[in-house]
């Protein structure tokens, strides 16, 4: 499973800052764990979330996709609109990142 | 130049007439000022219409909960409100204070109640997020996160120019509805940025009693290196390394406008009106909140077009300056010396 997952925007206005992890390199915990979150989430039938209305700034804009075999999704979401479903997902990589 | 501040004055009955009446080469100027007319007209309605979904505290009323890490309003808890002892939260208390100040701000020196005028609940969510690195509005309450001191980041509480920041974004969104985009020819996004930043600023000098000479006019030293800021409005360009900020019209940083790119860089090029304000500030002297603030402030309280460019808003506080302080003032005068050192001549 490939991911590439980018982030824009905020406070500090981060331009298109995009990684690609390779769900190859997770241990067999993190694999579990994460293919948990993608089914919870329903993730390949996410829509994606439209821009925030009246007057919120400095929110940060996140972006999702992943390859799996033929399957293929991009979700698009925001600080201000993400679903509780896609919440524990973004988490997860930004640890993933950090780490 | 007059009439893209047309609509602050004429009805649209008047802007129509006007219409048949101008020389066919200034009808598109005369067309646009009614289109962006009825957009400011529309969008009061729909502000007018949302004000009863705002619990209305009647008085001043701050409070400040606890997300617990997480990014759910519902698990979050109420830690600290006005009146009540301090609480057992560096971030709780930080947060707590910056807002009091800045609602004491807006009070003291423009007669201002809360982020709508009308003492709405001010509410401040503490541990945003996971080790988030980021404060913003979402509408109706600001949300700051921890940061990550591994990585350089401390919590967004402890700069009280972000809580000015970002309380601004809601007296914005009160007064001007610019929108939150940017593109070569409309900077409203930019000018929304600003705009907190100026009076993210102000806040700060007045809580630490600075003239604009003695202020550093930098925003959001949140990193662990005392050196380091996210932007630095006199000096744009030169807050940290790899600072992308334009000090100049002539540098303007043209982005794609869509969310991979900071809606169109609404956080880069906003270091324009930042610099012309720091100039005419000092330029003016003493407290920056006396005069340059004032112009600024009743500038915003006018009737900004949505899609505002630099120019246009530039004008405004041009003309806000002379009705303020005379034609030819100092002030009048530093105003414009401000905007031209960044390359914006009215």
């Amino acid at each position: 499973m490939k991911i590439y997952f980018s982030t824009s925007g905020g406070l500090m206005g981060i331009l298109n800052n995009h990684v690609m992890i390779d769900s190859d390199t997770f241990s067999e915990k993190e694999k579990y764990q994460f293919e948990n979150l993608i089914r919870h989430s329903d993730f390949f039938n996410l829509q994606s979330d439209r821009p925030p209305t009246h007057g919120a700034a400095d929110y940060i804009n996140y972006s999702i996709s992943i390859e799996d075999g033929k399957q293929k999704h991009t979700v698009k979401t925001n600080d201000v609109t993400m679903s509780s479903q896609l919440e524990p997902v973004i988490r997860f990589l930004q640890n993933k990142i950090r780490k | 130049m007059k009439y893209p501040i047309l609509c602050q004055i004429m009805p649209p009955d008047l802007l129509k007439q006007l219409l048949g009446q101008v020389p066919e080469e200034e009808k598109n100027i005369v067309l646009r000022t009614i289109i962006i007319d009825s957009k400011m007209r529309e969008r009061r309605a729909i502000m007018g219409s949302m004000s009863s979904m705002f619990p209305l505290a009647g008085e001043k009323s701050i409070c400040i909960f606890d997300s617990h890490n997480t990014k759910d309003v519902r698990s979050s808890t109420k830690v600290r409100c006005l009146n009540d002892d301090k609480a057992d939260d560096l971030s709780a208390n930080e947060a707590f204070h910056g807002l009091d100040v800045t609602y004491n701000f807006y009070e003291n020196i423009f007669g201002r109640k809360s982020i709508d005028n009308n003492n709405m609940s001010i509410k401040g969510y503490v541990h945003w997020g996971d080790k988030y690195m980021n404060a913003f509005w979402d509408g109706a309450k600001m949300c700051y996160g921890d940061g990550d001191p591994n990585l350089g980041i401390k919590s967004f509480t402890a700069s009280i120019d972000v809580m000015g920041h970002e309380l601004t974004h809601g007296v914005t969104q009160y007064e001007s509805g610019l929108e939150y985009w940017c593109d070569e020819s409309h900077h409203p996004g930019a000018l929304n940025e600003s705009i907190s930043d100026v009076f993210g600023s102000l806040i700060k000098q007045y809580a630490l009693n600075q003239t604009a000479e003695q202020a550093d006019w930098l925003i959001g030293q949140i990193f662990t290196d005392p050196n380091l800021a996210l932007r630095n409005m006199r000096e744009p360009g030169t807050a940290r390394p790899n600072d992308p900020q334009p000090a100049h019209m002539r540098d303007y940083v043209n982005l794609p406008n869509d969310e991979d790119h900071d809606n169109g860089g609404v956080h880069i090029n906003s270091s324009i009106p930042n610099k012309a304000f720091c100039l005419a500030a000092i330029d003016i002297g003493g407290y920056a909140w006396e005069k340059a603030g004032q112009i600024w402030y009743k500038a915003l309280h006018g009737d900004i077009p949505t899609d505002c460019d630099f120019h246009t808003f530039a004008q405004l506080t041009l003309e806000t300056s002379k009705l303020l302080f005379g034609n030819e003032s100092r002030e009048h005068r530093a105003v414009r010396k401000g905007w031209e050192a960044v390359g914006i001549r009215i």
